[in-house]
């Protein structure tokens, strides 16, 4: 009879201090039936179900909206990447050459040329943003060409009507931030918008809720910072989440 | 197929074929899922690495530079992000509206600028109808071809408006590019090329549905070229001219003057064309007129350019005058013939009647197979002739394609209301149909 | 050697071949005729079709001895619209071809095409307003499948109840039992002008007629299994056949039909039954609608179509009860 391996030992008894610790009973019933429910969910497409030899061109548009989720998550992982690095700080302040800067500028610049590999992450986390805005309008695209927001569908494309804003908020927050040209003249022209909005004092209020400030001098920067690294992930993951949960549930809209 | 295949799929789809063999309430062949380890998630993650792979390659060969640091002291000329472009363009495109200050009841001061008319057209004109859509469209019909108010608004408005709109958020560096472009041509373009290739997008997708687009291609090329008729009167007569101020009454006087040349070409060339495109629609049979509407393009193409460049090398200031004028009034005599032209060939190509698009309406409920009275008295190895099924399968062998007596029982009970007898019609009027099944074979022409 | 397609896998044969080759070689003259044996400018115009080749190839064919009578329908047709006014100008096979409908659905895309464009030039030439068909599968050749702008193509049930064709009470007063095969090309197939009711009434206008409606009917009804003639074996005949039994069931005394393919098919196994036992004997007449009514009409039996047989051959000479007639 062989002996139990190391690994085998090893395992039993880890296993064994977390079994007499929290009774395994109920957690391991319910992991096997999610995994068995995964496992069988996924229901076949239209050409597996009927064998069809016809590949139809559209199928692949199809991915866009799983595209714009891994598109996000990858913004996610180096957006905290790049949160290690960034300095939310827009106040202008000067170098000892006399050039204009800020804090958030100068972090930038020590992301793009001092952190190892910080240009590919701050590269990756561009052209994902590009990307994701991409998919997710195209996906809204492709939703509404092959009708897949009527009945019973109609609450989700609500949600991702919300979740298209929330996405636009999340690319116009982000260019916000690194405090550049660019930056300062979105930022002057989203206040004035902002503004706009009558009576003056919802103007005013509106502008000080989303920008910080009434004209474009620095402080922007942290309340965008604060909604594109908390506000939005957390209320863009909730309803994404929910999204596609609504899409597990009602099942994808067969497309023919 | 491959003995592993077979196995691999007995086992994944546990010996059930694709469709149902069963019908009714006591059904017991429910189709099983697909596995999410390994099967989907395979497919999953050939997209994520795909995905990477293309960012990798974007972050390392186009890096985004950080460009210079905000500056207070200095407007930059700055261009938004290409997904805020189309509100940007509307909120240039503000401009246009009236501003409008008065004092609401509640004393508050209500000042309805550019910026505000700006947010209006961004927020409620482009976001608003899209949460409301589930509810302003409650039809049934998915399929965009057999939606066609559905497909052409889509069109007309996310490749139409908005693209537009963000074209003329773009508007100086066009303007400094090509000054002869008139800064309002672009702003009618904003309008006017919407509307127009939402209506050609319009009569496209119905052709696909109905042959008889006749007299909706003649309605509508017989305004277009009204329409350019119209305006070339009123450019020549009574429309604004160029620069140089002259007024248009005395413009007309000086027709003969090398400064009016150049217009009164384009003019003709433009009024010409629609001429013949509606010619072509109106009194040429099909084939005839597509022909002729294809020459008429390609020869206005190449007169354009060449009066172009003939202007310019002898005439230069005049030649942008005119193109201005044009341009300005561009909409109308160059949109309108060209939407004409696109909508000419949508509106007269042959209805898309493959058997494939219409049977993939089919949702398997059997019904068909109930009552066709074939499957009645014919028998095979399965069990029943499975008449419409093998044929949505593209497995007829023959068999089904034959023996079909086109009595249209299915077709009647069809909820769906999918003529087969349609499809049998148009099969077994193909070639290699003919010289198989009919008697002697007789084959196309001989 | 025809190189069989494997895609479309073992072929039909075409039953009456002598028929259709005759019908189809008739699409290689596409020179429409200078003068015409009618008149120009007429309303009303009746098409026959091609119901006197049934009887030729019924009498000539080994398959029955042709006592199905299909230019019955000629004549009735023509005097009951005679009945309600109209003077039809008769288009008939001497100058006008087979409509076409058994080679479109059988494949033969050119050669229909052919008759299409003959038949089409004919009409217009004569400048006709009404085209009444007796054929279901004639009516929905000319509706659908030419392209006939400015015709009105019509059925000759569909006349003669606009027109309001009466009948005459009946000289003897026996009661028959009438049942009515709806044929698929004019009902189900039709998206314009199905005609279910237009026959129905007509037979109940007739006194002493009761129309019983068999198993399935309307738009639901069975086909008769002809199939464009695409073939014949003993499946088709077996839905001939459960169709007939379905008429037997009822006991009744006539299955009408108004289309002649029906009728030709339901004669061809009502005279195979002939030969069957007493039990499965079929005892009803199959005859057209228009041969029914017209019978009505005087309450006097239209004459029959000579039979070929020698007498003393003729099953019916010999007192067994009638056939087909």
């Amino acid at each position: 009879m062989p002996r139990e391996s190391l690994f085998g030992r090893l395992n039993r008894k880890v296993f064994g201090y977390l079994v007499s610790r929290f009774p395994p009973a109920p957690w391991s019933d319910l992991t096997r039936r999610t995994v068995e429910t995964v496992q069988r969910q996924v229901p076949r497409s239209h050409a597996e179900k009927y064998e069809l030899k016809t590949i139809w061109y559209w199928y692949p548009l199809y991915c866009l909206g799983g595209i714009a989720f891994v598109a996000f998550i990858i913004l996610t992982i180096t957006g905290i990447l790049l949160g290690f690095y960034y300095i939310p700080d827009g106040t202008i302040e000067f170098t000892r050459t006399g050039d204009v800067t800020s804090a958030a500028y100068e972090s930038m610049n020590f992301i793009m040329n001092d952190v190892p590999f910080g240009f590919m992450i701050r590269g990756l986390h561009h052209w994902g943003a590009h990307v994701m805005i991409a998919a997710v309008f195209l996906h809204m695209m492709r939703v509404y060409f092959t009708g897949a927001y009527k009945k019973p569908r109609e609450l989700n494309w609500i949600l991702g009507v919300i979740l298209l804003l929330v996405t636009l908020f999340f690319g116009y927050s982000g260019y916000l931030l690194p405090a550049n040209d660019l930056s300062r003249g979105a930022a002057t022209i989203g206040i004035n918008m902002a503004k706009a909005v009558p009576p003056l004092w919802l103007g005013e209020f509106q502008t000080l809720v989303f920008f910080g400030e009434l004209d474009p001098t620095g402080f922007y920067i942290l309340r965008m910072y604060w909604f594109h690294v908390f506000i939005l992930p957390l209320a863009g993951t909730l309803l994404m989440v929910l999204h596609m949960a609504l899409v597990w549930i009602q099942g994808v809209a067969e497309p023919h | 197929m491959t003995l592993p295949m077979q196995t691999m799929k007995e086992g994944v789809y546990e010996e059930r074929p694709g469709f149902p063999t069963q019908y009714g309430p006591d059904r017991t062949d429910y189709q099983p899922g697909v596995p999410f380890w390994p099967h989907e998630a395979y497919r999953d993650l050939v997209i994520v690495f795909v995905l990477m792979a293309i960012l990798l390659f974007l972050s390392a060969a186009y890096t985004p530079e950080v460009g210079p640091a905000a500056n207070p002291a200095i407007q930059p000329f700055i261009v938004p992000d290409w997904y805020l472009l189309f509100s940007w363009g509307l909120l240039k495109l503000a401009d246009v509206l009236p501003t409008i200050v008065f004092t609401d009841p509640l004393g508050n001061l209500i000042n309805m600028d550019a910026a505000f008319w700006g947010n209006m057209l961004t927020f409620p004109l482009v976001l608003v109808p899209l949460l409301l859509l589930p509810f302003i469209d409650r039809g049934r019909e998915t399929r965009p071809a057999k939606a066609p108010v559905r497909t052409a608004v889509g069109v007309g408005f996310y490749l139409g408006f908005l693209f537009f709109s963000s074209l003329y958020a773009t508007n100086d560096r066009i303007l400094q590019s090509w000054p002869f472009i008139a800064d309002d041509a672009l702003k009618w373009m904003v309008i006017i090329p919407p509307i127009l290739i939402t209506f050609a997008t319009y009569v496209g997708i119905r052709r696909l549905g109905f042959r008889d687009m006749y007299w909706w291609n003649v309605l509508l090329i017989g305004s277009a070229f009204a329409v350019v008729l119209l305006m070339s009167l009123w450019a020549f007569a009574l429309g604004p001219w160029a620069a140089d101020g002259m007024s248009p009454i005395d413009r007309l006087g000086t027709l003969g003057d090398q400064n009016a040349w150049p217009l009164t070409v384009f003019m003709v060339i433009v009024i010409l064309y629609s001429a013949v495109l509606f010619y072509a629609t109106a009194f040429l049979k099909e084939r005839k007129a597509k022909e002729v509407v294809l020459a008429a393009s390609v020869i206005t193409f190449f007169a354009v350019v060449i009066a172009a460049k003939g202007f310019a090398d002898w005439i230069f200031p005049a030649t942008f005058s005119a193109l201005k004028t044009i341009a300005l009034y561009s909409n109308y005599f160059i949109a309108l013939p060209l939407f004409a032209l696109v909508t000419f060939y949508l509106g007269t190509r042959t209805p898309y009647s493959t058997y494939e698009y219409l049977l993939n309406e089919c949702y398997q409920c059997g019904k068909c197979h109930t009552v066709c009275p074939v499957t009645k008295v014919e028998d095979d190895a399965l069990g029943g002739l499975n008449l419409v099924y093998n044929t949505f399968k593209k497995q007829h062998d023959g068999v089904p394609l034959w023996t079909c007596l086109a009595c249209d029982a299915c077709s009647a009970v069809c909820p769906l209301d999918i003529k087969y007898s349609d499809y049998i019609l148009e099969e077994r009027s193909k070639v290699g149909a003919q010289g198989a099944a009919a008697d002697g074979g007789r084959r196309y022409g001989e | 050697m025809i190189a069989l397609d494997p895609e479309y896998g073992p072929a039909r044969t075409i039953p009456h071949p002598v028929m259709f080759r005759v019908l189809d070689s008739e699409s290689d003259e596409t020179t429409v005729p200078k003068v015409f044996p009618v008149e120009k400018g007429a309303e009303w115009a009746y098409y026959p079709g091609c119901i006197d080749y049934y009887d030729q190839e019924m009498q000539f064919s080994h398959l029955n001895y042709g006592d199905t009578d299909h230019g019955i329908i000629f004549d009735s047709s023509v005097k009951l619209l005679k009945a309600v006014g109209i003077e039809p100008v008769i288009l008939d096979r001497s100058f006008m071809k087979c409509c076409g409908h058994d080679q479109l659905w059988q494949g033969k895309l050119d050669v229909f095409q052919k008759m299409r464009d003959y038949n089409t030039k004919i009409i217009k030439t004569l400048g006709i307003k009404n085209l009444v068909t007796s054929c279901a599968e004639g009516y929905r050749t000319f509706k659908l499948d030419y392209r006939l702008d400015g015709v009105n193509v019509r059925h000759v049930t569909q006349v003669l109840y606009e027109r309001g064709l009466r009948f005459p009470p009946p000289k003897d007063g026996k009661a028959i039992r009438v049942t009515y095969q709806d044929p698929c090309r004019s009902c189900r197939q039709m998206p314009v002008d199905p005609i279910y009711e237009e026959p129905r009434e007509l037979i109940r206008r007739v006194e002493n007629a009761e129309l019983v409606e068999l198993k399935t009917f309307r738009a639901d009804a069975q086909c008769c299994g002809v199939a464009q003639m695409m073939y014949c074996n003993d499946k088709t005949k077996g839905l001939t056949a459960s169709r007939m039994d379905e008429a037997k069931e009822l006991d009744v005394d006539y299955l009408l039909t108004a289309c002649p393919k029906c009728l030709t098919h339901f004669g061809c196994l009502h005279h195979e039954n002939r030969w069957k036992p007493e039990e499965e004997r079929y005892r009803y007449r199959v005859i057209d609608i228009t041969h029914f009514l017209a019978e009505r009409l005087e309450g006097e039996t239209v004459g029959r179509a000579p039979s070929v047989i020698p007498q003393a051959q003729d099953p019916r000479a010999k007192g067994r009860p009638q056939g087909a007639e």
